[in-house]
């Protein structure tokens, strides 16, 4: 037990000397950066990262970025996803990374990252409720392994705005089911209502009356559920442009509220002979 | 034998153009007959039906159809009905066609039908005017039907709607609007003249397959349910096959 605890501190403190050193050169190079991952959830108070570090950065300063890395000795590989570079120093990873669950890291993202101590050198470090969108926006088919993101978001659920999180990540089933776990597990309150979500049946009625009766859409088929102030938009229409319409006439009808329009554009297959 | 295409709810428009007809070109190697369920453009302009003409006009088989309700919508089921008319399209509303096809004579009775809901969940012509007047359009639509359906002199005969005359085909809907889906005063029209098929469209998220009360295939080609150009149903006396596409059915194992 002993061994395998001085190993992890071992492991661990390779790579926030990698974090450091990688930290410093991209400064000098002049690309602005934060710390996410689990090595910024190390900084708010998780435990420490054994597997990699990750930075999040601008996507038009990944080139610069990985050139002052490679400059340094780093080993650079651009893997096919597109959205990272990763950066090899020795055996330890770092993860140069420019777009969060399909959203682009952007200056705001950046600007938002607070000043920390991290292993006694200052760094930004993503905000506690970006870090917290970016992993539950992370989960898909592919990756819905919940025991990572809870270990890191157990020490840290006080810095989270989690009512921000809901909004954002409202979209997303994988999501939706995570923040239930972590009801459950107490590690955040329930989900308060917010104040007149008792008018979003009234909400919705209006909304579906407005997409029949509007001149633009005259869709009946299309469903409106109001949802934690997003109003979801599902159903199927026979155009693009009519698909864009209803986003509109919904818009239109719950001002202030965000729409998410999940309609599609029904596609029109050849006919099938009966018995074929 | 006779093979009867039907697609309903095309929901046309100019940004809605030529994404059927292609699909139409060969309908005479599968088909006898072209059945246009309701709902033919999305707003009920002059304009989409011009949209709707240029689709089904010419084709190499009969087209039938009856109006729905956004056809209705800007009051002018009038000019689109005389559009489609000229244009070759029989339009059909309280009336019935027959047609002289190489597998045999087919009737078709039509008419765009209307909602009042299903046997023991339905209004009835009591109360208030507008109550009473829903109603009674609904009957009144449903009772020329089936004198449409039943005058006609035809070995096959298909009922063409564009509300629902059954339940069964609109599960998947929520049950709170199934009486503005249809009603079943429109089985009853087709029962009461034993036709071999009844079609319609309209209820979108509805199934394709259901049954009258007196035993009759129900067939809702709303696009969104059959999602292609068009389904094709087989009717044929001779094999015994009183089931449209029974061909399809697997024989119970014994």
């Amino acid at each position: 037990m002993a061994s395998s605890s001085s190993l992890r501190a071992a492991g661990s403190a390779a790579l926030l000397a990698t974090m450091k050193k990688a930290a410093m050169i991209l400064r000098q190079a002049g690309v602005p950066l934060a710390l996410a991952g689990g090595a910024a959830a190390y900084a708010r108070g998780a435990a420490p990262p054994l597997h990699d570090v990750d930075f999040v950065i601008g996507e038009a300063d990944a080139d610069d970025a990985a050139h002052a890395l490679a400059a340094s000795g780093m080993t650079i590989e651009r893997p096919p996803e597109g959205w990272l570079i990763k950066a090899f120093d020795g055996d330890q990873m770092i993860d140069l990374i420019f777009s969060l669950g399909g959203h682009p890291v952007t200056r705001e993202l950046l600007d938002r990252a607070e000043e920390m101590d991290v292993e006694a050198i200052r760094l930004p470090v993503l905000d506690a409720t970006d870090l917290a969108i970016s992993w539950l926006r992370s989960f898909s088919e592919h990756h819905a392994d919940f025991a990572g993101a809870l270990t890191n978001v157990r020490p840290m659920r006080e810095q989270v705005d989690w009512d921000l999180v809901r909004r954002e990540t409202a979209g997303s089933a994988f999501a939706r089911a995570f923040l239930v776990l972590l009801e459950g597990l107490d590690v955040i309150a329930a989900a308060e209502e917010p104040a007149g979500t008792g008018d979003a049946d009234y909400v919705a009625g209006r909304i579906e009356r407005a997409l029949a009766e509007d001149p633009r859409t005259h869709e009946l088929s299309v469903c409106v559920e109001v949802e934690q102030g997003v109003v979801y938009l599902r159903g199927e229409v026979a155009s693009e442009r009519r698909r864009l319409l209803v986003g509109e006439v919904a818009g239109e009808a719950a001002p202030g509220l965000t729409a998410r329009n999940e309609v599609s554009v029904i596609e029109v297959l050849p006919p099938v002979e009966a018995g074929a | 034998m006779i093979r009867v295409a039907a697609v309903g709810d095309v929901h046309l428009g100019p940004d809605v153009r030529g994404r059927i007809r292609p699909h139409l070109d060969d309908i005479a190697g599968c088909a006898d007959v072209l059945l246009l369920a309701g709902d033919l453009t999305q707003h009920g302009t002059v304009p989409e039906a011009e949209v709707v003409v240029e689709e089904f006009r010419d084709l190499a088989v009969p087209v039938i159809a009856v109006l729905g309700n956004h056809d209705f919508q800007c009051d002018s089921p009038g000019d689109i009905t005389r559009m489609l008319r000229d244009a070759g399209i029989t339009v059909l509303e309280g009336s019935g066609v027959v047609l002289g096809l190489p597998g045999g004579r087919l009737g078709v009775g039509g008419g765009k039908g209307f909602g009042g809901g299903f046997r023991g969940r339905s209004g009835s012509e009591f109360g208030e005017p507008e109550m009473k007047a829903f109603v009674r359009h609904s009957r009144e639509l449903a009772e020329a039907l089936g004198a449409a359906l039943r005058g006609l002199d035809a070995e096959y005969r298909v009922c063409l709607t564009h509300y629902a005359p059954v339940a069964d085909t609109l599960a998947g809907e929520p049950p709170e609007i199934y009486p503005f889906l249809g009603s079943y005063f429109l089985a009853e029209a087709a029962d009461s003249a034993g036709v071999d098929l009844a079609v319609h469209g309209h209820a979108h998220a509805g199934q394709e397959c259901g049954t009258t009360p007196g035993g009759i295939a129900v067939r809702n080609v709303a696009l969104p349910v059959i999602r292609r150009a068009f389904a094709v149903y087989t009717l044929d006396h001779q094999e015994g096959v009183r089931h449209p596409d029974e061909a399809r059915i697997p024989a119970p194992a014994v």
